[in-house]
């Protein structure tokens, strides 16, 4: 690890750490009190511990590790065992005291602590400044040129966004020794992917969503990948293989992690569950219930717990962690192994951008999506003006000066390459993008919306720009402009005319106007035809199945990525509902318990 | 970007202490040949800027969706209130922007809007597109529509 990683690593440790141990005292107080458990305690320390065998602190962690387990019994204020958990928490406090604070002459000066819950706001009322300062420079430009001022505002802002972001790779710092040191325990061989999509991560995040990380990637090797001989057995590659990606998901921020092991194992986890004798018997619940039981605390599958896993406080000190950021985490199906997901909502983030000008309009094209820009020597007419290829119907006569050439795979391998003319390239910037709202009908290649010089920007993937020179003469003709019409217009997919029938009726003595499809290819032509608020569409169809719709809905090639969508099947089993949902379904309904009332509420909710 | 009506602003035209009657607070919209009151309570501020002019044929929730507006590190769809009302458009050369509390919308309204106490007890009904009652030659818009 370079020497600058080792001081932001240091620096990220000595944050963290103060936070997670000033809740463990306060709690430990309250308890003191009678105001409070010590639940609080004993999944902090376990992330602590976590987080110390990151930083190699084995001293520490085995102190975490003794406390936690002081825990694991019932205390009161006034026992032994409580007053040696003081003095265990006492001297790991000392511990890590002395490695985060220690001398450290070359060390640069660390990063003042920002408060977790006031970065955001502290960012909104800079950015607020900034953008008042902004406009005051460009009013002032007009007149006279001030080049200091605009350089200082521009340095404000960067200043800005380095004290609420972070950069990303300080999320997967030291996670490949923990991932060594656990499955060298466990007598296991297991290689780390770490990626991520974005360059930048909101401090406040980072904090919580490593200690979720450390206890996901010590999760997925003692319990997910098997041993060198059991893969071999199975067919597998004797090293295990364990996945860590984070990347933005419309207003989400989105961390997978994913390992190639036996998936979880429901036969140990329908024994523990049904020795607990809950009211609820193990068939009864679905089965996202029944894999989220191991979010529960205690819950573990190991029958011995060792040093890194068993008690069953890992998986519930992420949840906890992902609940403070209002986020939820998950298990993801997948095809091989187990992937759990975290989501945290995303106000904001940081994207770098070339800026770059068409049709009038500044637009902000991510780099990741950019090969080269060159400059316009000859007329290329084959290729698309961005502004119009985005949807805007510009007649103002703009020379184009440069191409932006774009890496597109499928195009590659047609020999066809991507690239759109622009009539200015302002340079590349760090911007900061907002999450757009939920409109319909924008092009799919905007991912969010920015202030630049004291302007509202369009953010735009190359990647999911459309080739085509004026999609917007396609979107027009198939938008219809709502006309003083009574109803939102429903459009019902079922091949069953007995459910399209009840289900008009339904909605159309409710003030709905409804449109009828026989499958997924009807729907699509009803939609090349007119506009709809929302769509009710069935799962098994001919020619083109519920999920092959949407699918197609949601993807590039369709104009309405956003629409509303319900999806109302027999077919009320988790699998299909967990496809749909990640295929984009906003709701999943069962024929089986149809009833109206429910039905229009839903209904109500999305329109 | 410049606020004109800020939070505060709206709140304290929000107290219904200053009448011997209980008043609530408005926005009035002068129009064409009709004046529209807005709830005051459901709008976090109102401000004038420029907003970010969207492609033809995008939409927010089937209203056409004239662009988008950042305030706070949030982005809003803009909806004209003639959309809501089933009104003509008519073409004005200054507009204001009414954000919603919830973040939802930026509502464009004419530059001719300004704050004011009305009696509320006193809406009658009313027979007309997107009017929740009147309240003297005052049409209430219904903001339930923007639920």
């Amino acid at each position: 690890m370079s020497r600058s990683n080792e001081a932001s690593l240091q620096q990220l440790f000595a944050s963290e750490t103060r936070k997670r141990l000033e809740l463990v005292f306060n709690t430990v107080e309250e308890f003191k009190k009678g105001n409070s458990d010590l639940t609080p305690v004993k999944t902090t320390l376990h992330t602590l511990k976590g987080s110390a065998n990151m930083m190699g602190l084995e001293e520490a962690a085995r102190k975490a590790h003794e406390a936690e387990e002081i825990l694991g019994s019932p205390l009161t204020p006034h026992s032994p065992e409580f007053a040696r958990l003081e003095r265990l928490l006492g001297e790991l406090q000392e511990l890590i005291g002395e490695t985060v604070a220690g001398p450290r002459e070359s060390a640069p000066a660390p990063m003042p602590a920002v408060e977790s819950a006031g970065s955001i706001s502290i960012l909104q009322r800079l950015l607020s400044t900034v953008a008042k300062l902004e406009t005051l420079v460009k009013a002032t430009a007009e007149k006279k040129k001030e080049p200091v001022v605009e350089s200082e505002v521009r340095r404000l802002r960067e200043l800005t966004f380095q004290t609420v972001f972070a950069p990303v790779h300080q999320l997967f710092l030291g996670l490949d020794s923990v991932v060594q040191s656990v499955s060298a325990s466990h007598s296991k061989k297991v290689s780390l992917h770490c990626r991520a999509s974005t360059d930048q991560i909101l401090r406040d995040y980072l904090t919580e969503l490593r200690g979720a990380l450390v206890h996901l990637v010590s999760n997925s090797v003692v319990h997910g990948i098997e041993t060198p001989q059991a893969r071999i057995e199975r067919g597998k590659d004797p090293q295990g293989l364990l996945t860590v990606e984070l990347f933005q998901d419309e207003r989400f921020i989105c961390l997978e992690v994913h390992d190639d092991g036996g998936g979880v194992n429901l036969d140990k986890l329908r024994r523990s569950y049904e020795k607990e004798n809950r009211p609820q018997s193990w068939e009864a619940l679905e089965l996202e219930e029944k894999v989220n039981l191991l979010f529960e605390t205690g819950r573990s599958l190991r029958d011995t717990a060792d040093h890194h896993a068993g008690r069953g406080v890992g998986l519930a000190a992420v949840r906890e962690s992902v609940h403070r950021l209002n986020g939820r985490v998950f298990f993801k199906p997948v095809d091989q192994g187990t992937c759990l997901r975290i989501e945290v909502p995303s106000p904001f983030f940081l994207s770098r951008c070339l800026i770059a000008r068409s049709c009038g309009k500044v637009f902000g094209l991510a780099t990741s999506s950019i090969e080269k820009v060159e400059v316009l020597e000859s007329e290329e007419p084959t290729l698309p003006i961005l502004g119009l290829a985005f949807g805007y119907e510009s007649q103002e006569a703009e020379r184009p000066h440069y191409i932006v050439w774009c890496q597109d795979e499928v195009s590659a391998k047609k020999s066809v390459r991507k690239g759109f003319l622009i009539s200015d390239c302002q340079g590349i910037s760090e911007i900061l993008g907002y999450a757009l709202p939920s409109v319909s009908h924008l092009s799919p290649s905007a991912f969010g919306v920015a202030s630049w010089n004291a302007e509202t920007i369009f953010l735009v993937d190359l990647e999911d720009l459309r080739m085509e020179t004026n999609p917007a003469r396609r979107v027009t003709q198939k938008y219809v402009p709502r006309v003083e019409e009574d109803g939102k217009r429903v459009l019902v997919v079922d091949d069953s005319v007995t459910t399209r029938t009840i289900l008009l009726d339904v909605l159309k003595r409710n003030g709905y106007s409804v449109e009828q499809a026989v499958d997924g290819l009807d729907a699509q032509a009803k939609l090349a035809e007119q506009s709809f608020d929302l769509i009710v569409c069935d799962l098994e169809m001919p020619n083109l199945n519920g999920l092959e719709f949407l699918e197609w809905l949601r993807s590039e090639q369709s104009p309405y990525p956003s629409l509303p969508f319900v999806l109302f099947t027999s077919r009320d089993d988790y699998d299909s509902f967990q496809k749909a949902r990640l295929l984009g379904a906003d709701r999943c309904l069962g024929k089986g318990d149809f009833q109206e009332a429910k039905f229009l509420q839903i209904v109500s909710r999305l329109l | 970007m410049k606020e004109i009506f800020d939070a505060r602003a709206l709140e304290l035209a929000n107290r219904e202490t200053r009448e011997s009657r209980p008043t609530s607070s408005f926005l009035v919209v002068d129009m064409e040949d009709q004046r529209w009151a807005l709830p005051s309570r459901y709008f976090s501020t109102v401000v004038e800027t420029t907003p970010l002019e969207c492609p033809r044929g995008v939409s927010w929730r089937g209203y056409r969706c004239l662009g988008l507006l950042c305030w706070e590190l949030s982005a809003y769809p803009v909806v004209d209130i003639v959309e809501l009302i089933g009104e003509r458009p008519v073409h004005h050369s200054d507009y204001l922007f009414a954000l919603l509390r919830d973040k939802s919308l930026a509502l464009r309204l004419p530059r001719k809007t300004s704050l004011a106490e009305l009696f509320h007890e006193d809406m009658s009904p009313v027979q007309q597109s997107g009017a929740k009652g009147k309240i003297g030659d005052i049409l209430v818009l219904d903001m339930e529509a923007l639920r």
